[in-house]
């Protein structure tokens, strides 16, 4: 067995060095490339065939890959009868244009081969638990990498993966409040506020902001700090918000705290919107040109940092006392638990991690403005948590991303006319979505009322459990 | 004289108009059993809960181990309210919370079982171990402090092994028959190693040997984790059976005082629990 899996993971090594050697190989090889699919140079006889080429290489001499791919792919398109692209020559064609692509895949077979030899090699089983996750992971960035290179950094797939994984970081960090702390708060869109407008206001580029600041003399802030910085900023002026209204809200029951954590919110989106802030927030205006990301692994990389570190601490001894409080705060409390502060605690940790989500979507809107984070947004997460299951990290995860899917994709063309032949199909019409979406929604609340996963988490332990309770305990695992 | 474990001193809770308890002064040595018992309604639970912190008396003082952890007198609209029997009020002013009254050494259980629902019986000892931690939000978030996370374990399963509870370890809490909810209760109040067990009525709701089995219990653990033991029960042959001492209350106030043969006879006694004759 052990063997076998040391074979194994050096096949997956020797496929990533063959991968890696095509795709490097094939990287600076695109004019040898043009000759090889053209070998009678037909282009020679077909004026807009040549031009075409001509386009490739004068984008390659001007050193601009993304233009020679775009022209390549045009010239692939058009003259695909006359070219050779079988062979050789496609193989090389696919790793030039899915270089980086393969390059990722790759990395992902030596992680699975590293896996592989520390499976085997392990005696005390702990390097053993760490290893498929680990896979996981990386099949998930390596995943999200290859689907971006293929689908494209616009298309609708990207939009969802990306608005996903930001809403999923804003899900799981109000369940850590609402879910495992048992503390109704519908303060998350105040938050997420303060985290968007902190990083936009620390990360436009000192250059744009006279213009972004026009009507305020170019805003009092004339510096531009790293992205990570500002992120890190973003979670620590929610965190400090947070810690700041605590004091006197946590004193507050269920009902009351939710009141007043709302009411917070909208007080927070009209004190920014306050024109004598202006050259802090540029009053009622938009923020515009800070950095943005330009792939989907930031925001994953970031969301899924954060998501694990919110995960961990809800293991820890702290999550586990959090835990207390929303079963039973009279028990907690005889068991030496500090009520207010452990409940300040969840409510900065939670407040940090909304700050930071709420920088992540600026990033992703590329424009901030107060006016849009209204309760709605703080409704549109608390819909995630629920449907996902109050006290779930990975039902938050999962809710998040169908709630994105669905509310950005699968449900549009319920709000577009549509015409079967002469026939128009009723009710489809711009805003019959959100009516549909609302009936989804009550379904849920009224019939599944745990959500997804209730308050359990999806756990690679119990889903091999089950697996090999189905084997009936054959051969054991080894 | 080396000072009580506990000494409660004119205490009197009120609640508006209605005195819950009233001028209640008692002491319990180090190693006793001692049972508080009344009527229902007498004020027990009041009582216990102005000793943990749950309420702040009105008046009155406790003292642990000679240290003051709550004293209060009459204040704001109390001042004039108060219709407790005891005039001669403490000066000092000493609020503690429940759960700084749990670390300072006394651990208690509930009348009504309150266990955390959702989670397992093991869990429920666990979190009884937090109170201890020495490691802060980011130590423990980043598992910098394992040793000290297996130390908590590994005493928690000790306290469900005293219970007699290791077998049920990952089933959910409300899950368990009633005589093993109380005990699992227990076995959560040992582990923040108290040295004062506070028990309101652990025998509700038991039948006769299940009581039995429970009185022998007390007083195990009391020798095995040198405890001192406080009870509410309204079972008398259990409060017979291992108390040192029994004070009795009706209406708030103490009505009698003294070994379980001297309350037995106590006519007193005898009147609160069965009425007087009208003839």
């Amino acid at each position: 067995m052990k063997v076998f899996k040391i074979i194994l993971a050096a096949l997956l090594v020797i496929l990533a060095l063959v991968i890696t050697a095509s795709a490097l190989t094939t990287r600076g090889t695109l004019p040898t490339l043009l000759e090889r699919m053209d070998p009678e140079n037909l282009a020679a006889q077909d004026a807009a065939m040549q031009k075409a080429k001509d386009r490739v290489t004068t984008a390659l001499a001007e050193n601009n890959p993304e233009r020679a791919q775009r022209s390549l792919d045009r010239y692939i398109n058009g003259f695909s009868a006359q070219l050779t692209l079988s062979g050789r020559v496609g193989y090389d064609l696919f790793f030039f244009r899915n270089g980086p692509s393969m390059l990722a895949l790759a990395l992902f077979l030596v992680v699975a081969a590293a896996g592989l030899i520390a499976h085997a090699l392990d005696r005390s089983g702990r390097v053993r638990k760490l290893v498929l996750p680990a896979i996981l992971i990386t099949v998930l960035y390596v995943g999200v990498y290859i689907v971006e290179n293929i689908a494209g950094a616009n298309s609708m797939l990207m939009t969802v993966l990306k608005k996903g994984a930001i809403y999923a970081l804003l899900a799981v960090s109000m369940n850590l409040l609402n879910g495992f702390t048992g503390l109704f708060s519908l303060g998350q869109a105040g938050f997420m506020l303060i985290g968007a407008y902190t990083y936009a206001i620390f990360s436009i580029e000192t250059q744009s902001r006279a213009q972004v600041y026009q009507y305020y003399a170019g805003g009092i802030i004339q510096f531009q700090l790293p992205a990570l910085v500002s992120i890190a900023l973003a979670g620590l002026a929610a965190a400090l918000f947070a810690f700041l209204i605590g004091w006197p809200v946590l004193r507050l029951k269920s009902d009351y705290l939710a009141i007043a954590t709302l009411g917070f919110a909208e007080i927070i989106r009209a004190i920014f919107q306050y024109d004598g802030l202006g050259p802090l927030t540029n009053g009622s205006n938009l923020l515009r040109k800070f950095t943005v990301f330009d792939t989907a692994l930031f925001p994953f990389a970031v969301a899924g940092v954060c998501i694990a570190l919110i995960a961990l601490l809800i293991h820890s001894t702290y999550g586990r006392s959090f835990k207390a409080i929303r079963d039973d705060e009279v028990a907690a409390e005889a068991m030496g638990i500090n009520l207010y502060a452990h409940k300040q605690m969840a409510f900065v940790i939670s407040s940090f991690f909304a700050g930071v989500g709420g920088a992540l979507l600026a990033m992703y809107q590329t424009t901030v403005q107060a006016a849009a984070f209204t309760s709605a947004m703080t409704y549109e997460i608390l819909l995630i948590v629920v449907i996902g299951g109050m006290g779930s990290i990975s039902g938050s995860v999962i809710a998040s991303f169908l709630f994105v899917a669905a509310s950005e994709w699968w449900l549009r063309f319920l709000d577009n006319e549509t015409m079967l032949g002469s026939f128009r199909v009723p009710l489809l019409r711009s805003g019959f979505r959100m009516v549909v979406f609302s009936v989804v929604i009550m379904a849920v609340v009224l019939f599944y009322r745990k959500g997804i996963m209730g308050d359990r988490e999806l756990s690679l332990g119990r889903f091999r459990r089950r697996l090999s309770h189905r084997r009936k305990g054959g051969a054991q695992d080894g | 004289m080396a000072d009580a474990m506990l000494e409660l001193s004119h205490v009197t809770m009120q609640f508006g108009g209605v005195v819950a308890v009233d001028n209640l002064s008692m002491h319990i040595d180090q190693d006793e059993i001692v049972a508080l018992i009344g009527p229902n309604g007498a004020g027990k639970t009041t009582a216990f809960n102005c000793i943990t912190g749950v309420y702040t008396p009105t008046s009155g003082q406790v003292f642990y181990r000679g240290e003051l952890i709550v004293s209060n007198r009459p204040q704001g609209k109390m001042k004039t309210l108060y219709a407790g029997s005891h005039k001669d009020f403490p000066t000092q002013v000493v609020v503690n919370t429940p759960d700084r009254i749990t670390k300072m050494g006394l651990a208690r259980t509930f009348q009504n079982i309150r266990l955390f629902k959702t989670q397992t019986v093991f869990e429920n000892v666990l979190i009884a171990t937090h109170l201890h931690r020495t490691s802060n939000l980011f130590t423990a978030t980043m598992r910098l402090n394992r040793q000290e996370e297996r130390s908590f374990r590994e005493h928690a399963m000790s306290m469900l092994e005293a219970v007699g509870l290791q077998d049920e370890k990952d089933e959910l809490a409300v899950s368990l028959p009633y005589g093993k909810q109380r005990r699992l209760e227990i076995a959560r109040a040992l582990a923040t190693r108290p040295r004062l067990l506070l028990l309101d009525e652990p025998a509700a709701g038991m039948n006769p040997q299940e009581t039995d089995a429970l009185g022998r219990f007390i007083v195990d653990i009391r020798s095995r984790f040198g405890l001192t033991v406080f009870l509410i029960e309204h079972h008398m042959d259990l409060v017979m059976d291992i108390s040192d001492r029994i004070y009795v209350i009706d209406f708030g106030r103490q009505i009698a005082h003294g070994i379980p043969e001297q309350i037995q006879d106590n006519p007193d006694v005898i009147t609160a629990y069965l009425g007087v004759d009208e003839e």
